[in-house]
């Protein structure tokens, strides 16, 4: 890890498992509204609210070009599923060292960014399905359309 | 019927049969997700859903590391009136808010026949 991402990263993780302690399941409520703040401070003005497809399209542009914050970003539409693989996060080892201690990745900010830039564009509740590191340099965001 | 509209007639007929004692009432899932409400004016939809995931949450982690088994429902007391939120299975909680001096024994039976509803409704969809 980057000598200079290691306060991020420890400060994910901390706050993480910190929340995870101590509020167990309501802490995916907290991500959720986290997520929701940071999508309405950094990414909202990125979006191209005129479809779906363009909506997912400008933000993980705007993870990649704007904020810098992941080396890659993709996605595949599956029916009410959205796949997005984030490629080299900066909070890679934050994800690692809350997966070894068996923490969820509740907190993933670029899932709980995705869900309230859904909810937006579509009006529709959407489901964190799974947040999985798939390999080394990354990992696999599952969103489900459920309302 | 959508799937949300027979979830808030579920929530019609919890209300209902509290006597006005319940003056509003969610279907939330425990990730703080709205499913259906029922509120009064100038409460936000999300808020409640997110505020009422998060202390059922809290609930369920206090009664884990303190050996109280299932959180089976988490009160507040307020002086204008309560906030209950009872988990009802399928990582689903209903939220409800009450009057000043609720008839609390109706609401807590109305609640458990409310989470029968609406398993019923999830059954029926299946």
């Amino acid at each position: 890890m980057a000598e200079a991402l290691k306060p991020l990263n420890t400060l994910v993780y901390a706050l993480t498992a910190a929340l995870w302690d101590l509020a167990g399941e309501g802490s995916k409520a907290i991500a959720r509204q986290v997520g929701r703040e940071l999508y309405e401070k950094l990414i909202k003005e990125h979006v191209d609210l005129s479809s779906l497809e363009k909506a997912l399209e400008s933000t993980c542009k705007a993870y990649v070009d704007k904020l810098r914050i992941c080396e890659d970003a993709s996605f595949i539409l599956k029916g009410d599923l959205i796949e997005v693989k984030i490629s080299r996060p900066i909070i890679a080892e934050a994800l690692k060292m809350l997966t070894e201690k068996g923490i969820p990745l509740v907190f993933c900010p670029y899932a709980n960014v995705l869900v309230a830039m859904l909810e937006d564009v579509t009006g529709s509740g959407y489901d964190i399905k799974s947040i999985e590191r798939i390999s080394e340099h990354e990992t696999l965001i599952i969103l489900e359309k459920v309302a | 019927m959508s799937l949300r509209g027979e979830f808030e007639k579920v929530l019609r007929e919890f209300m209902e049969a509290t006597g006005g004692d319940v003056v509003g009432c969610a279907l939330a899932r425990t990730d703080g997700l709205m499913v259906a409400s029922i509120l009064p004016a100038g409460i936000d939809r999300r808020r409640i859903a997110a505020l009422g995931a998060t202390i059922a949450g809290v609930a369920g982690k206090l009664c884990k590391d303190l050996d109280r088994g299932e959180p089976l429902r988490t009160m507040i007391e307020g002086s204008k009136g309560n906030l209950i939120a009872t988990p009802i299975g399928g990582n689903m909680l209903l939220v409800a808010l009450t009057t000043e001096s609720p008839n609390l024994g109706l609401i807590f039976l109305e609640m458990e026949r409310a989470a029968e509803g609406v398993k019923n409704v999830i059954e029926k969809r299946r």
